[in-house]
C-alpha cells in the first residue's frame, strides 16, 4: 500500500445522480485498507430500497428501522458494494437524498467521514386531453385516409420516454384494421424486405433465425402489439446484441434493407409521409406512438369511439391504462383513420376559451 | 429493508466464480507445467457474449520434452494464440489443435526463444457466470435540458460482487462491455437542416412516381417547364453520407470517457422506432465501455459523453452542402 494512504478514509463513494424511476442502480464506498472499519452507515430515503448488498457478510449488516443499514464487517478490506433500487412515485419528478457515513480507526484514532448524494429520479407523465370537442375526419386531396384537423393533445410532461400503446375498444373486429396492411403498400414493403432477408441469408450463414426474428415483427399486425410483441421487441434486442459482436455488419446491412423497402414505399404514396411526420413530432416531445399504423374504419357521419390508452417506460414497465371514452368522431366521408391521426403532441391551442380542454387526471403512479 | 436477500446475490456471484476457476484453474497449472511461474497474468471479461480472454507471460524449459511434440494439458480454448517476445510475433505454427488436445511444437518455439506470452479465449457457458460476477449500471436515459445541450452525460458504474474470486487468483479483472444506450433523437435537427429547395425535390421524387395519376401529371408538367432540379446535389449521396454518421466506427467519434471507463465500442441498435419506422437514423445507438476492477479498486465508476451538439452540426453541414 502507498505510504499516503493511510491518511485518507474514503478513497470513493458513489451514487448516481439521476435514474429512472424503477430502475435499479449501483453504487459503492471504498476507503483505505489499512484503516479499520468501525461502522458504515447507509441511510435511505423512503422510496429508495437496498436491493443488493456485496462484500458483507451477513453476520455484520443490521437493519435499524426501515431506511437504515449498519455494516459493522466486510469480507475484504475497504470496500461495500450495493444496488439501490427507486419505487415508482406519485410525482414524475422527485429528488432524494442518500447518506453514507463511515466510521473508521486509522492508527488508533477514530474518525467519521459523510457523504451526502441527491438523485433525481423521474418518469414520463402521459396527460391526454379529455375535452367534449367532437373531431372532424375528412380526407385531404392526394392522401388515401382521413385526416383530422385538430387532433386529442396528449403531452409527456414527465422527463423520461413514454412508449404509448393506443388499442381500440369494443370496436368489431371488421373495423380495426391495420394502415400499414393495405393494398400495396404493404406488399411493395414486404416484397422489398423479403428481397433483401433473402439476400442477406447467404451473406451472413447462422443468421437464418435472426432474419427470422425480424421478419415476423414486420408481418405482426401493428394492432395486435401487445405484452406478446413487447417481449419479442425485447428478445430481438437481446439477441442484436450478441449478434454485433460476431457479424457486425448485419446489423447494418439490415438497416439499410429497412431503409430501401421505406424508399420503395415512400415513393408509391405519400401516406408514409405525414406518418413519418407525426413520429417525427411525437418523439421530440418523447411520446412514442407504439402502434401508429392501427387503424379505425369509419362511415360517413357521427360516430363515439373508445379507446385504451396505455403508456410503457423504457424499462417496459405498463403505467394504468388511460381510457378514452366517447370519442365523438364527424366523418366528412367513409374511410381509414390511422391512429397517428388522432393525437398529437403540438402544444395546446390557447386561443379557443369555449373549448378549454380538460385533463385527464395524473397518472402513473404505482 | 431484508439483509438475507440484499446478500444473496453476493453470495450467488461466489458460486459462480467456481465456474470460471473450472476453467482457471487447469489452465495456469498446464500453462505453469511448462516451465514455471506466469508472469503478469491478466483476465478480461467481455460481458455481452460471455468470453473470458486470458494472457500471461510464459516461460518453457525444453528439458521436460521427450519428443518434438508436447501435449499441453489445458481446457480446451475457443482461441489460443502464442507470441515470441523478441521480436513480438506470433507463432501460430507452434500450436497444433486437434478435436480434443493441444499440441505444441517444439521446433518452431525453441527457435524463438524460451519466453512467450499466451492468450487464451473461453467462452463460459451455460450459467450466466461472467455478468454474475460484476454489476454494472448505466442510466436507461438521460435528462433532457433544452436544444442548447453541448452534450450529453451519462453515469457508468461497475463493481464486483465478490472479491474471493480476485484476491484469491487475479489482481486485475478487465471488464468490457457495461452497455448505454444512448439516444440519438435527431430527426428534429435533420428536418431543420433540409433545405426548402431539398425538401422540393423530395416532394417531386414522391409526386413524380405516386400511384395518384393526377398527382402524378401534375409532377410531370412541373418538371417539363423547369428541367433543372432546384436542389442541385446528389440526394441518395446525402442520404449514404448521413447514414455513414451513424456507423459504429465513425460514430465513437462523437463519444468520450471520462473517469475510470474507456475504449467505447458502439453498435446501432434496432430501436422501437426503427420497426415501425425504419428511417435511416436510429434512436439509439449502445455503447459499450471497459473499465478495471482490482482488489484496490472493486468498484468504479465513470462517465460517458456524447457530444450531441457536434454531431447535430456534422448533420447539418452534410444537409446544407
Amino acid at each position: 500500500m502507498p505510504g499516503d494512504e493511510a491518511a485518507i478514509g474514503i478513497r470513493s463513494a458513489f451514487v448516481p445522480e439521476f435514474a429512472l424511476q424503477g430502475q435499479a442502480f449501483s453504487g459503492h464506498i471504498l476507503w483505505s485498507r489499512s484503516a479499520k472499519l468501525v461502522r458504515l452507515t447507509l441511510s435511505l430515503p423512503d422510496g429508495i430500497s437496498l436491493k443488493h448488498l456485496y462484500n458483507v457478510p451477513k453476520s455484520a449488516a443490521t437493519t435499524q428501522g426501515t431506511d437504515t443499514l449498519e455494516v459493522s464487517a466486510v469480507e475484504s478490506d475497504g470496500y461495500a458494494g450495493f444496488v439501490l433500487e427507486s419505487r415508482r412515485f406519485e410525482s414524475p419528478d422527485v429528488t432524494l437524498q442518500v447518506k453514507i457515513q463511515l466510521r473508521l480507526e486509522i492508527d488508533g484514532a477514530s474518525r467519521t467521514e459523510e457523504r451526502l448524494f441527491s438523485t433525481n429520479l423521474f418518469r414520463p407523465s402521459i396527460w391526454v386531453e379529455t375535452s367534449d370537442r367532437t373531431l372532424t375526419a375528412e380526407f385531404v386531396p392526394g392522401d388515401s385516409f382521413l385526416r383530422i384537423k385538430e387532433p386529442i393533445h396528449i403531452t409527456n410532461e414527465g422527463k423520461g420516454t413514454a412508449l404509448v400503446i393506443v388499442a381500440p375498444k369494443g370496436m368489431s373486429p371488421d373495423m380495426v384494421t391495420d394502415y400499414m396492411l393495405q393494398d400495396d403498400v404493404r406488399k411493395t414493403y414486404m416484397r422489398v424486405i423479403n428481397e433483401r432477408f433473402a439476400t442477406l441469408e447467404t451473406e451472413f450463414p447462422g443468421s437464418e433465425s435472426f432474419l427470422e426474428l425480424w421478419r415476423h415483427l414486420f408481418e405482426f399486425k401493428s394492432s395486435r402489439l401487445d405484452e406478446k410483441s413487447l417481449s419479442q421487441l425485447e428478445k430481438l434486442q437481446e439477441s442484436s446484441k450478441q449478434l454485433e459482436s460476431k457479424s457486425p455488419d448485419l446489423l447494418e446491412a439490415i438497416g439499410e434493407a429497412l431503409w430501401d423497402a421505406l424508399l420503395a414505399i415512400f415513393t408509391i404514396d405519400q401516406r408514409f409521409k405525414s406518418w413519418a411526420e407525426t413520429m417525427n413530432a411525437t418523439l421530440a416531445q418523447s411520446v412514442v406512438l407504439l402502434n401508429p399504423s392501427t387503424a379505425v374504419k369509419l362511415e360517413a357521419g357521427d360516430s363515439s369511439l373508445d379507446f385504451d390508452l396505455t403508456p410503457v417506460d423504457l424499462l417496459g414497465h405498463a403505467y394504468p391504462v388511460i381510457p378514452l371514452r366517447g370519442i365523438k368522431v364527424h366523418a366528412k366521408s367513409a374511410g381509414t383513420l390511422p391512429l397517428f391521426e388522432l393525437l398529437t403532441t403540438t402544444p395546446l391551442p390557447t386561443e379557443h376559451p369555449g373549448e378549454r380542454p380538460r385533463r385527464s387526471s395524473r397518472r402513473g403512479s404505482n | 429493508m431484508d439483509i438475507d436477500q440484499a446478500i444473496k446475490d453476493g453470495l450467488r456471484a461466489a458460486g459462480l466464480v467456481r465456474d470460471v476457476t473450472k476453467v482457471l484453474g487447469p489452465l495456469t497449472e498446464g500453462l505453469q507445467g511448462l516451465g514455471g511461474p506466469l508472469e503478469s497474468p491478466e483476465l478480461r471479461f467481455r460481458v455481452p457474449d460471455q468470453f473470458m480472454e486470458y494472457s500471461a507471460g510464459l516461460r518453457v524449459s525444453y528439458g521436460i520434452w521427450k519428443s518434438e511434440k508436447l501435449a499441453l494439458p489445458i481446457p480446451m480454448p475457443k482461441r489460443l494464440h502464442l507470441y515470441s517476445l523478441s521480436p513480438y510475433a506470433p507463432l501460430d505454427d507452434a500450436i497444433i489443435m486437434s478435436e480434443d488436445k493441444i499440441w505444441l511444437d517444439r521446433k518452431v518455439l525453441q527457435s524463438a526463444g524460451d519466453r512467450f506470452k499466451v492468450d487464451a479465449e473461453y467462452q463460459i457457458d451455460g450459467s450466466q457466470a461472467l455478468s454474475g460476477l460484476v454489476y454494472s449500471s448505466a442510466p436507461m436515459e438521460v435528462v433532457h435540458q433544452g436544444e442548447d445541450d453541448e452534450v450529453e452525460r451519462y453515469w457508468l458504474h461497475s463493481e464486483l460482487k465478490t472479491t474471493k474470486f480476485i484476491s484469491e487468483i487475479y489482481k486485475s479483472i478487465r471488464i468490457e462491455g457495461t452497455d448505454v444506450a444512448v439516444d440519438v433523437t435527431l430527426r428534429e435537427d435533420i428536418k431543420k437542416a433540409l433545405s426548402d429547395d431539398m425538401r422540393f425535390e423530395i416532394m417531386m421524387q414522391a409526386n413524380l412516381s405516386s400511384a395518384d395519376r393526377n398527382v402524378q401529371a401534375k409532377a410531370l408538367a412541373y418538371r417539363r417547364v423547369h428541367p433543372i432540379p432546384k436542389f442541385r446535389g446528389n440526394l441518395f449521396q446525402l442520404t449514404h453520407e448521413v447514414e455513414e454518421l451513424f456507423q459504429p466506427r465513425k460514430f465513437a467519434n462523437f463519444l468520450e470517457t471520462e473517469g475510470a471507463f474507456r475504449d467505447t465500442r458502439c453498435m446501432r441498435g434496432p430501436s422501437l422506432a426503427d420497426l415501425f419506422l425504419p428511417m435511416s437514423v436510429p434512436d439509439r445507438m449502445t455503447v459499450l465501455t471497459t473499465t478495471d476492477l482490482t482488489l484496490k479498486d472493486p468498484a468504479r465508476e465513470g462517465k460517458l459523453i456524447f457530444k450531441k451538439s457536434t454531431l447535430a452540426k456534422r448533420l447539418r453541414k452534410i444537409l446544407a452542402s
